[in-house]
């Protein structure tokens, strides 16, 4: 993304307003045309018009694409998961269940999620610090 | 989805189904030498029988929906085979003519079920573990 150009001292306006949690993530191809338009015009606060409009930066609520949402979303069915897993594995132990490789599998599964959520949760928030150390 | 757990699922019916076999096969040499049954007669030899079925979600745009199939144990049926027919008059499951019929259950030949039961549960975790070593390394990528 080009946002070389616009960095110094366009972005003020935006930030005080609404922290980063409203950020659009996920809408690279609108962000970037906007950002890529700004700098065509004055360098300074009115550069930000260009960025009217395109949604999520305009509007102070985005929130099915919010870093909370994609969190949430990645962390439930982990936890989904986790839940049966455990729950198998308590069936295994008591004796009312009888397959090794099922539990063993929802185990693994289980595992496997919690993994990607956290690997997600990591890029999530290094993102989100990404964001917060901009130079403004 | 035709991902990493449905690769798992399709690999842990083949577990399920050894698991059944290796049942019927521990049945049969506990009973190889056993001439009384509920039904009358001697034990029969017992045998699962496996079909496949077609994993109904489908991935990838549902191009490859009939393709993966995951094992079910339709049945398990008794062997028809004649059991030996040794010469017992004294035996209390003897016939008139004094022969007792033992079970149609070939040791070696349960041994022989018993290893490739046994491989084959094997080979089901191999790929299970290497199902498990892909969705790490896809991980892996975002790091």
């Amino acid at each position: 993304m080009a946002i070389g150009p616009i960095v110094d001292g366009a972005l003020i306006p935006l930030e005080p307003s609404r922290g980063p949690a409203q950020f659009r993530a996920g809408s690279e191809s609108e962000f970037g045309g906007a950002m890529r338009a700004a700098p065509t015009g004055t360098p300074g606060l009115e550069g930000l018009e260009a960025l009217r409009g395109v949604e999520g930066v305009d509007s102070p609520t985005a929130p099915e694409l919010g870093f909370a949402h994609v969190l949430e979303s990645v962390i439930a069915p982990a936890n989904e998961k986790a839940l049966a897993a455990s729950q198998g594995a308590l069936d295994f132990a008591a004796g009312t269940r009888d397959d090794i490789h099922g539990t063993m599998l929802a185990l693994s599964e289980a595992d496997i999620q919690l993994k990607f959520a956290s690997n997600v949760r990591n890029k999530v928030v290094d993102a989100f610090y990404e964001i917060w150390r901009m130079n403004i | 989805m035709l991902g990493v757990f449905s690769a798992m699922e399709v690999a842990a019916s083949g577990l399920s189904a050894q698991r059944i076999r290796m049942n019927t096969i521990a049945s049969n040499l506990a009973n190889a030498r056993t001439t009384r049954t509920a039904e009358g007669g001697p034990y029969r030899r017992i045998d699962p029988m496996f079909e496949a079925r077609k994993v109904a979600e489908s991935g990838f745009g549902g191009r490859f929906a009939d393709a993966v199939a995951t094992v079910n144990v339709r049945e398990v049926v008794a062997d028809p085979r004649q059991g030996q027919l040794v010469l017992e008059p004294g035996h209390p499951d003897a016939d008139a003519a004094g022969y007792v019929e033992y079970p149609n259950v070939n040791v070696v030949e349960e041994m022989v079920n018993m290893i490739t039961a046994s491989r084959a549960y094997e080979a089901g975790v191999t790929s299970i573990e290497s199902i498990k070593g892909m969705a790490r390394s896809a991980i892996d990528l975002g790091k």
